[in-house]
């Protein structure tokens, strides 16, 4: 019993990990409906940013993750003004799928395909909760993304820009008719996407070690995650997070470690095959 | 600059094409008598096995419209049956080979199922995530695959030199039949279909084309020749491990190629080959940084998808992009 | 206009962070892409006035770390060679290349060093998958590959004639000096319980295999076996569940970042077993760079140490200390004692006829850095390897008592302070 319940909160932590990577590719999903191939690459990149700004100007991650959240805002909205808006659907997936092996490969020139850690001293060791272990790293990426959702919550209910940004995404014509500059929507929606992968990427380098093709291995399982939560629905993507790290967890407790990969793909393929709107999603 | 387009045009879509592909033919057959140099025959028996998968990707990803982003994993499971068959039961892997087409073909079957239900996009996912369970499988199942620690194959029993020359011939003829089998299919009603498909399979449909059927029978068919070429690569690399046959880049080169040559073209996956395989070799072996080579590719693809999309022979068509 | 200026804007950014970039580049040990690699012109007609010798190495990837030890080795060796005046009166010329720790570009790579820049001999790659597909090619071509980076017993059991490890021992003899470190225990000490984890590829897993070997031979009762897979970022369910069992004894069959990340997790989860014995890792000065304190009390085998009292190896630190100004680690003596087979097999020999030299090297007992090396008739050396735990900051030697610079940590205390 104990064994399963470390498990859970392990799951949990962990789950709140991957929906901090995934919810910039669910907005961007929900709102323009582009597969952004390229998340998990800007993810990478942002922690590289962040670890030689610490280890050769000892800033401190947290203040670097500020930085490099703003330059990645200025790339992704760049980014789609000029390039991406070009194309849409399946080539827009191919597009940004080409630019995060593009990204991957410089990385891997400029830096090596050397593993790296960003070190954080004082979130080494962990709280104890009633004889639970609780990796403070982990924690701390969990609160991260309450407060994400939070204020993207809030954003998208309350503000001006938020409702929006609903508008477009339910009807990008009519959003134009009512006086909404669609494309401003769209190159600002991509350019938070791409900023919310590096507070991800950022906290996923306190935690793993991390090295440019490791965005491969992400990619598939944010696929994994948006497509079993449901396309662009952010509360879908909090719970299936959630639910696949939990069921890795225990798989990897009770089954062997070597199996917890797979748990994300079996998902995505199941849920392809049997519900493909997933849990929470629109239909497609 | 007009001068050269018409020319090369001439060479590849006016009807004297029947004889430049004789003569490349005849050429590429010769080449291991005229030239000593096992590089060079390496060279081109490693361009062969991936235009042999860039025209199997083809038949799915450009015929049909259905973009497979995981066309590795029937790469890797042809060398896989090859490798598995050699090593427990000493068959030929010349024969197995085959039969490693056979294992993808009844994979896709299996895989195509479900997944070409979905569209665009989503298709893409789907098989993106279909390579890494295979290299997940096939790390985990360590008893039949042998595991991370891959599968070593029995040295082959002639001399370097021969060996190079016959696994140069076989791979020759995999590739030549890949592509006369795409040949058949630009002249064939079943091509037509799977263009209307492509095009828009609403309309297909209910003009009487059965979409589900056809798509699944491109989607087979595509999986044969990697499967083959994979099973001659296992025997001539000697040794095969997960993550070298599941590498999701060869699922990358198999569309780069084909996007840059022109997808949905018999010629277009040759030529994007040809081109796209040579310059990343040179950029690889001029420049020994390591990612160089994948540098170069993806920016290309980039380029390809955003000035290109036809690709060279869409392009020397004029089918459009020439602006 | 707009947008071009919105191009350039574009364009600019792009520059500044390429910029960016290109400025981290040479800083705190980034692999900079490997000098001697430049790569000679194809396959001259005229003979080459120097020897040259050749090989790839992981230089960047995941063994990029370990790699790089391997080249600072052979450049010394060669370097040395050169200032003595050569080998069989030519200057040696490395041809080093990067196989990105992938075993198929290794392999690729040795069919162009053999076929196009046509060198004279051959020095291996590092880690056993790796050597496992590149000797592949070099027994192909019937050329002798003296490697210091792949040592697992499957490399040698393929019946291959031409290649040798300078290695002094198999991957599944490592864990020796640590069950003799446990034979010689007091028995009210004892432990009686252990734990063996490794990642799912070839070293490891002979490392695993060599582990449960021994404890069966002692009586200790193994609670764990498993493997995860390589590669692996997070390995809290595993630890949480061996925790769970409450071993005495923890093996772990690891390459640097997970041993990196075993030390990590056991500190998450607050707990420590009596001996915590990991492999690669512990040997590297950086182990205790990247964990600081952390690192105390851990185990871990050591094939070499600058302590040793072989021939040769103050004159070899001290050389390797001048041109890089640090210290050598067991990587870089192996990959300095594979040069130094190489050349006393060629000078005894006479000629680079590949059979002759094998048929030397299999003969005769060479004094290298590493020990006197006598290989099998399989090509691997039958010295055995150190057991050393880090203390302060310090690796002391443990096993065998002989050689031992310290008494050992144990059992660890079981919580992290």
């Amino acid at each position: 019993m104990n064994l399963f319940i470390q498990a859970v909160i392990t799951g949990v932590l962990v789950g709140g990990i991957y929906a901090l990577v995934t919810l910039g590719l669910t907005l961007i999903f929900g709102v323009m409906d582009i597969g952004n191939a390229a998340q998990a690459a800007f993810a990478i990149l942002a922690a590289y940013i962040v670890y030689w700004l610490s280890s050769l100007y000892h800033v401190d991650p947290f203040i670097g993750m500020i930085l490099a959240t703003g330059l990645l805002f200025v790339m992704g909205f760049y980014l789609y003004k000029y390039i991406v808006y070009k194309t849409s659907g399946l080539m827009a997936f191919a597009l940004l799928y080409f630019l995060s092996i593009f990204l991957e490969s410089t990385m891997v020139f400029v830096w090596g395909n050397t593993y790296r850690g960003i070190k954080v001293p004082y979130l080494s060791g962990s709280l104890q909760i009633y004889g639970y272990y609780i990796p403070l790293d982990r924690f701390i990426g969990f609160l991260m993304v309450s407060a994400v959702l939070a204020i993207i919550a809030y954003v998208l209910k309350y503000t001006y820009f938020g409702k929006a940004i609903r508008a477009t995404m339910q009807n990008p014509y009519a959003a134009a008719l009512m006086g909404i500059n669609v494309d401003r929507i769209y190159q600002v929606t991509f350019g938070i996407g791409i900023a919310l992968s590096g507070i991800a990427g950022v906290i996923l380098g306190t935690i793993y070690s991390f090295y440019p093709s490791l965005q491969g291995v992400w990619i598939g399982l944010m696929f994994a995650i948006v497509v079993f939560g449901g396309m662009g629905s952010l509360s879908g993507t909090l719970i299936g997070s959630i639910i696949i790290g939990i069921i890795s967890s225990l798989v990897a407790t009770y089954v062997s470690s070597v199996w917890a990969p797979l748990v994300a793909y079996v998902i995505l393929v199941l849920t392809l095959w049997i519900k493909p709107s997933g849990i929470k999603g629109r239909k497609i | 600059m007009s001068f050269t387009r018409s020319l090369i045009k001439k060479c590849l879509v006016s009807k004297n094409k029947k004889y430049v592909v004789f003569i490349l033919t005849a050429l590429t057959l010769s080449l291991p008598l005229l030239s000593s140099e096992i590089f060079y025959i390496d060279f081109l028996l490693v361009l062969f096995m991936y235009a042999t998968i860039a025209v199997g990707w083809n038949i799915i990803g450009g015929y049909t419209g259905y973009v497979s982003f995981g066309h590795v994993a029937f790469f890797g499971l042809g060398a896989y049956t090859t490798a598995i068959l050699l090593v427990r039961f000493g068959l030929s892997p010349f024969v197995t080979c085959i039969l490693g087409g056979v294992v993808a073909i009844v994979f896709a079957l299996l895989i195509g199922i479900p997944t070409l239900k979905l569209k665009g996009a989503y298709f893409a996912i789907a098989t993106l995530g279909l390579g890494f369970v295979l290299q997940l499988l096939f790390l985990n199942l360590g008893s039949l695959t042998g595991g991370g620690e891959g599968l070593s194959l029995p040295l082959p029993p002639w001399d370097i030199k021969t060996s190079v020359e016959i696994f140069y011939y076989a791979m020759f003829i995999v590739f030549l039949a890949s592509v006369l089998t795409t040949y058949w299919l630009e002249h064939s009603r079943f091509g037509l279909a799977l263009k209307c498909i492509r095009d828009d399979e609403l309309s297909a449909e209910t003009s009487g084309i059965p979409t589900a059927k056809l798509k699944t029978m491109a989607f087979l068919l595509s999986a044969f020749f990697p499967a083959v070429s994979g099973g001659l690569f296992s025997y001539y690399a000697t040794y095969i491990d997960p993550i070298t046959v599941f590498d999701p880049k060869i699922s990358m080169y198999a569309i780069v190629f084909s996007m840059l040559g022109g997808s949905g073209s018999v010629l277009g996956p040759v030529i994007g080959s040809i081109i796209l395989y040579s310059v990343a070799q040179t950029a690889r072996y001029l420049i020994t940084a390591p990612g160089v080579d994948v540098m170069v590719f993806s920016a290309i693809a980039v380029a390809v998808i955003i000035y290109l999309p036809e690709g060279i022979v869409g392009f020397l068509k004029g089918r459009s992009g020439a602006k | 206009m707009v947008k071009m200026n919105g191009k350039t804007l574009l364009v600019g950014a792009a520059l500044t962070i390429l910029l960016l970039m290109v400025g981290c580049v040479g800083q705190p040990s980034t692999p900079s892409p490997t000098q001697t690699a430049s790569p000679t012109p194809t396959a001259s007609p005229t003979p080459a006035p120097s020897l040259l010798v050749g090989g790839s190495l992981s230089l960047t990837g995941e063994y990029g770390r370990t790699g790089e030890w391997y080249k600072l080795g052979y450049q010394l060796w060669a370097d040395q060679v050169n200032a003595k005046g050569g080998l069989l009166g030519k200057p040696i010329k490395l041809i080093l290349y990067d196989d990105q720790s992938d075993p198929t570009t290794s392999a690729n790579l040795y069919e162009k060093l053999i076929t196009v820049d046509k060198v004279d001999l051959l020095l291996g790659p590092y880690s056993s998958a790796i050597v496992f597909s590149a000797s592949s090619v070099s027994e192909k071509h019937h050329m002798v590959m003296v490697e210091g980076g792949g040592n697992a017993l499957k490399v040698f059991s393929r019946g291959y004639k031409y290649i040798f490890l300078t290695l002094p021992g198999l991957a599944e003899n490592i864990t020796k000096g640590l069950f003799d470190f446990i034979a010689q225990l007091p028995s009210d000490q004892k432990p009686e319980t252990i734990a063996v984890i490794n990642a799912n590829d070839l070293f490891p897993k002979a490392i695993a295999s060599g582990a449960l070997h021994y404890a069966d031979k002692l009586g200790l009762q193994v609670v764990l076996h498993e493997e995860y897979p390589k590669g692996t970022t997070d390995l809290t369910p595993l630890i949480t569940k061996i925790k769970n069992l409450n071993p005495d004894v923890l093996v772990c069959g690891t390459y640097f970042p997970d041993a990196t990340l075993v030390v990590k997790t056991l500190k998450q989860l607050n707990w420590k077993p009596k001996i915590v014995f990991l492999t690669v890792g512990v040997a590297m000065p950086e182990f205790w760079d990247t964990l600081g304190t952390d690192a105390q009390g851990m185990m871990g085998e050591s094939w070499w140490e600058a302590t040793a009292p072989w021939a040769g190896v103050k004159e070899f630190v001290q050389a390797f200390k001048q041109k890089y100004g640090k210290d050598p680690d067991y990587h870089a003596a192996c990959a300095y004692a594979a040069g130094q087979v190489l050349e006393t097999a060629v000078k005894a020999v006479g000629s680079l006829n590949q059979d002759k030299i094998a048929n030397y090297i299999r003969t005769h007992t060479i004094q290298t850095v590493v020990g006197p090396l006598k290989f099998t008739e399989a090509g691997y050396p039958t010295l055995g390897p150190l057991l050393v735990q880090w203390q302060n900051g310090e690796r002391v030697i443990i096993m065998p008592k002989d050689a031992a610079t310290g008494e050992a940590i144990y059992p660890l205390p079981s919580t992290w302070s």
